[in-house]
Formats: C-alpha cells, sequence, structure tokens
C-alpha cells in the first residue's frame, strides 16, 4: 500500500540514530556471566552449588543489539581469572544438566594465558559471531530432519589459560541419535563445525598439531566422557 | 518477547537513569528486515554474502563475519535491559581505569 511505499528503509549505516530497520538474528541468544571470585556477585554467599553466581546479561534479537552489549562489556582479556562469557540460544541454561545439552558434547581449545592475551578478544569475539551469524554450521535443505546442533559458546578465563568451547546438542556418544544413520550424519555435522572452529574461527591449519604445555588441541568430547577419568575424545 | 524493550522495564535502581538515546530509541523501534536481498546498503559497506541466505526463510538469515564486523563502530548502545556490571561482578582483573 500506499503507507509502506512512502516509507523508506533506512538500516543502521544510513542513519545510525535515525534507522528504521533492523537485522534479525537466526536465533535469539543469551549471553551469561559468572565471577565465582567476585564477594558481592553472589547474594546468597554460599558458592557450593555451581550455577548460583551465573547472571544473565541481556537476551539479543538482531546484530545491531549485540553490538550494543559488546561494546559495553569487557573483553576475555580484561577479565578476573575464574570469570566466564556465556552466549547460548534462548531458553537453553549454560549447563549439561539442561535437556538441550544433556546427550551433547562440545569442541574447546585451552590457550596460554600469557601468550594468548592479544589475542583472546578476537578469538571470542570470532567464536560468538560465527555463533549469532549461524555459520558454524552448513545450512541445511532440509531443516525438518535436521535439528541444529549448536547450542551455545563458552569462554572461560583462568589463571594460565583461557579455554574457548562451543557445546552441541548431540555428541559422538550413540545413545544421543536414534539410529547409526542418524548418528554417522550427526558425526559428519559435528566434525564440519570442528573444521570451521580451528580454521576458520581460530586460524590454524587443518592439519596443524597445536597440543603441548598448556595449550590444547582442538578436541571435541561429549559431556558424559569428560565425566570420565581418560573419557574419550577426537582430536583434530 | 523481545519486540518490545522499552525504557519503562529498567529496573528502579537509586542512580537515576539517563534517558535513552536516539540510537537506543530508535533500535526500540526498528522493524526486523525481513527480505535481506532487498537491503540496499550505501556504497562503503559490504552486504551478507548471498550464498548464505539462497533458502532463507523470511527473518532468518546468516551473516558472515565480515559483515557483522562492520556494525562494531556502528552502534555501541548499551541495551536498556543490561544490569549495571559492577551488579554482576563482572569487572577487570587487572588494574586500569574502566571504559566509562
Amino acid at each position: 500500500d500506499s503507507l509502506a511505499a512512502d516509507e523508506s528503509v533506512r538500516t543502521v549505516f544510513d542513519d545510525k540514530e535515525d534507522f528504521n530497520v533492523k537485522h534479525p538474528l537466526f536465533n535469539v541468544w543469551t549471553l551469561w556471566f559468572d565471577n565465582p571470585s567476585h564477594k558481592a556477585a553472589s547474594g546468597k554467599g554460599g558458592k557450593d552449588s555451581w550455577g548460583e553466581d551465573l547472571n544473565k546479561v541481556v537476551t539479543l534479537d538482531s546484530v545491531e543489539e549485540f553490538w550494543g552489549l559488546y561494546n559495553n562489556i569487557i573483553p576475555p582479556s580484561e577479565l578476573p581469572q575464574k570469570a566466564n562469557y556465556y552466549l547460548f540460544k534462548e531458553g537453553i541454561k549454560p549447563a549439561w544438566e539442561d535437556p538441550a545439552n544433556a546427550n551433547g558434547g562440545k569442541w574447546s581449545i585451552q590457550l596460554p594465558r600469557d601468550k594468548s592475551r592479544a589475542s583472546i578478544d578476537q578469538l571470542w569475539l570470532y567464536t560468538m559471531l560465527s555463533a549469532i551469524g549461524e555459520t558454524l554450521e552448513a545450512p541445511t535443505s532440509s531443516p525438518e530432519t535436521q535439528t541444529e546442533l549448536v547450542t551455545g559458546v563458552i569462554m572461560s578465563a583462568r589463571a594460565n589459560f583461557y579455554r574457548i568451547a562451543i557445546w552441541t546438542r548431540k555428541s559422538d556418544d550413540a545413545a544421543s541419535t536414534s539410529g547409526p544413520s542418524e548418528a554417522s550424519d550427526v558425526m559428519e555435522r559435528i566434525m564440519g563445525i570442528g573444521r570451521k572452529f580451528k580454521t576458520e574461527i581460530l586460524g590454524y591449519d587443518i592439519n596443524q598439531k597445536l597440543g603441548s604445555g598448556l595449550m590444547s588441541d582442538v578436541e571435541y568430547q561429549s559431556h558424559t566422557e569428560s565425566e570420565k577419568k581418560k573419557g574419550r575424545k577426537i582430536v583434530l | 518477547a523481545a519486540a518490545q524493550k522499552t525504557a519503562s522495564a529498567a529496573p528502579a535502581s537509586s542512580s537515576s537513569e539517563p534517558p535513552a538515546s536516539a540510537a537506543s530509541q530508535a533500535l526500540g523501534s526498528a522493524r526486523f528486515i525481513d527480505d535481506i536481498s532487498k537491503v540496499a546498503y550505501p556504497e562503503n559497506v559490504q552486504s551478507p554474502k548471498p550464498e548464505l541466505n539462497k533458502t532463507a526463510e523470511p527473518g532468518k538469515f546468516r551473516y558472515d563475519r565480515d559483515f557483522l564486523l562492520q556494525f562494531m563502530g556502528v552502534y555501541s548502545e548499551k541495551p536498556l535491559d543490561m544490569p549495571p556490571l559492577a551488579s554482576i561482578g563482572m569487572e577487570q582483573g587487572q588494574m586500569g581505569a574502566g571504559g566509562r
């Protein structure tokens, strides 16, 4: 109609202060944060049960809002030890107990703190951008049969290292799938996520050997296996 | 649910809330793009890679990193419903002044 035809479309690039369209995210995402070493952060004082210090920072549904958030929080390189960022799809708690995570697992890499301080902020940003931009998983032609695998991404700051992880809804654990054909499909997709993580986000060559000292390989482990002492791992 | 984020959602606090900036208000009232292929960006701005959205449903888009990075210096308003960083224990581990 004439009203709609009248109105010009202005993105934030056209007018920072008077844009009238914004870029929707494929999924709605929630950023969570915890810093267990911070006394005031935990109202209850007790720190026995995990999750008590977990704070919801904000829920995001547009690209613009993501950057509004990003430009107003502290980058990983400046976080105290023990603090974590968790960026998860709305409705999924960043814990393995959540039904969306219970049968899943994670790709992760551990990076030595000293050597990575200069790059960790960018690596975490790239991880978040591939999550909200939905480029970790290849677009599929038959979305009905394939639920998205990624549930969230996590950045952990520790005394000697940083860790970045990408959590998946299903895993290499056969029990997480309905049968052999789904299992092989899921495996293929999990490996695809790992390859993107290693090459496009972290910037390594796919065959590069990484693990030594405080530096780990890019590795995948189901949450069940990571409970075990010498749990099964996939190394890229 | 996330569609309506107005200034009134801010929780009562002892410090007075600054009025929402023009940019924040624009974000609050802006519509979601439903057909990304129809958006004409200014000359110096790169569109999202079209191959990511060949089969996109309305409002469900994938964005490449280079496209997303272009927003970094363009939109920086703090989300209205974001809690004060101190209240969630988000503080710098090293010495140094905060950003604001």
